[in-house]
């Protein structure tokens, strides 16, 4: 528990650190003129049109691949952690489940979802 | 960490400090050494592109490009939060790469001694707070209410989790050289005598290559230099305005900065010498001054070795040209992730036929 003292500590004071700038940022200011602002929201209104617009469907599909990935990537780690105490057993596994996980990503390129319209 | 303590210890109670005070101090300390490394840090590199490298580039360049036409920010103000967005979104947007920047910049070991942040998982949580950032984006081009904001964050947060995914299968190849997660004892699992043979570059190289790849295409496509961020994202969205975007500028060296120093740290032995021994240990002078000297020159090391990366990357952002995002993630997915794991199981082959089995 001692070992994450400073960590929290760490963490506390760095987000206060960003507070700090924020609030210091928000005292120390320039005001525009009134009219100003009001010309700068209308530029703006007319741009922004929702949340819930379309939007291509390649970005879902690169979370969905990061998603897999990364779980494996988390599975390797204790993996690759214990390795040094296991022997030929460990090895074959390891290069099992590396031929799986290249199968999946061989498999996701030819279904072509990497592609660009 | 003792040494340094019971030192530190002993001479505040000879200042007679109290002792609540000096156990304070002994947390708060680490953070202001690392805000005031990053901010010398953050200012000298800024001063090296602008001033060095820009002026060389502008010699050589064709005349014509227009790439360097930076418009007036039409807004300049500061303290005006959006009225339609929502307020907490809008500034943890930033605080989303401002903290996690600070916390990695605790987590290396600047010398044996020495770790800001001393935890026993210093690099998975390296890793785990690598991603956060890529919230960050997200959420400013949410919060900026603008459509070419959202779109923009939308593609540079899917550039950057696409090369996450090669970064960290590749770190694997090194975690299974040392059996550690803790970057102090991978960089001592890199320590024989022979000095930078024992490195982890040379069993693991592919793995540095994908590394270096990523790092690079996190700095360069990633941050704000790329144009498509820079002008939609933050600038064209005159919504972050003052102090939130000059952040957002300056902590692109503070990551150039951190990305060389866990290279480094990773792959080229961190802080130890790349002859096997030290210089301060070749003439012994009385022995208080080696042990302090010895610290001193593991900082030396650490901060040479990461200046010849850090100009490496430097001097790739500069001339690379730029990329359509589409093809950027398409070689992430399709070269370097099967890279990276023909690079693990190369490394565990590389460890069985080595022999470092403990069992």
């Amino acid at each position: 528990v001692q070992e994450f003292v400073g960590l929290f500590v760490f963490l506390i004071l760095a987000i206060s650190l960003s507070a700090a700038v924020f609030a210091l940022g928000h005292i120390k200011c320039r005001k525009l003129s009134s009219e100003r602002e009001d010309a700068v929201k209308e530029q703006e209104q007319n741009v922004f049109s929702g949340l819930k617009k379309r939007n291509d469907i390649r970005f879902i599909m690169y979370a969905v691949l990061f998603l897999v990935f990364s779980t494996e990537a988390i599975l390797l780690f204790p993996t690759a952690l214990s390795y040094g105490k296991q022997g030929l057993y460990a090895l074959v596994e390891i290069l099992i489940f590396s031929a799986i996980l290249l199968a999946g990503l061989i498999y996701a390129l030819r279904k072509n979802i990497l592609r660009w319209k | 960490m003792d040494m340094l303590y019971q030192f530190y210890i002993r001479n505040m109670e000879q200042a007679g400090v109290p002792e609540a005070g000096v156990i304070a101090l002994w947390y708060i300390l680490p953070f202001c050494l690392t805000i005031a490394a990053l901010i010398i840090v953050i200012l000298l590199m800024f001063i090296v592109e602008r001033k060095v490298i820009l002026p060389v580039l502008n010699k050589y360049k064709k005349k014509n490009t227009e790439t360097e036409t930076e418009e007036k920010n039409p807004q300049t103000a500061d303290c005006n939060l959006p009225d339609d967005s929502n307020k907490l979104l809008y500034l943890s947007a930033i605080s989303l790469v401002l903290v996690p920047v600070i916390m990695a910049w605790g987590m290396v070991p600047y010398s044996n001694k020495y770790i800001p942040v001393p935890s026993g998982v210093n690099l998975l949580l390296f890793l785990s707070i690598l991603i956060l950032p890529v919230c960050g984006i997200l959420l400013a081009g949410i919060a900026g209410r603008n459509n070419f904001s959202l779109a923009s964050s939308v593609r540079s947060s899917a550039i950057t989790i696409s090369y996450v995914v090669p970064m960290m299968i590749s770190v694997i190849g090194v975690v299974v050289l040392s059996s550690s997660l803790n970057i102090n004892e991978i960089i001592l699992g890199q320590s024989i005598t022979a000095g930078a043979f024992g490195w982890y570059v040379l069993p693991s190289f592919i793995g540095f290559l994908v590394l270096f790849t990523g790092i690079i295409v996190q700095v360069c496509y990633v941050s704000l230099k790329y144009p498509v961020v820079k002008n939609f994202a933050i600038k064209s969205d005159a919504k972050y305005s003052g102090i939130k975007p000059a952040i957002l500028n300056a902590l692109e060296y503070a990551v150039i900065f951190i990305m060389a120093l866990f290279l480094v740290c990773l792959f080229f032995g961190g802080y130890l010498p790349p002859l096997g021994f030290y210089l301060s240990e070749v003439y012994e002078f009385n022995y208080s001054f080696n042990t302090i000297a010895v610290y001193f020159e593991q900082i030396f090391w650490l901060i040479a070795k990461t200046i010849i990366v850090v100009f490496v990357i430097m001097w790739v952002r500069a001339i690379l040209p730029e990329i359509r995002d589409g093809r950027i993630v398409k070689f992430a997915w399709k070269w370097l992730l099967p890279l990276s794991v023909l690079n693990f199981c190369a490394v565990c082959v590389y460890k069985y036929l080595a022999g470092g089995f403990v069992a």
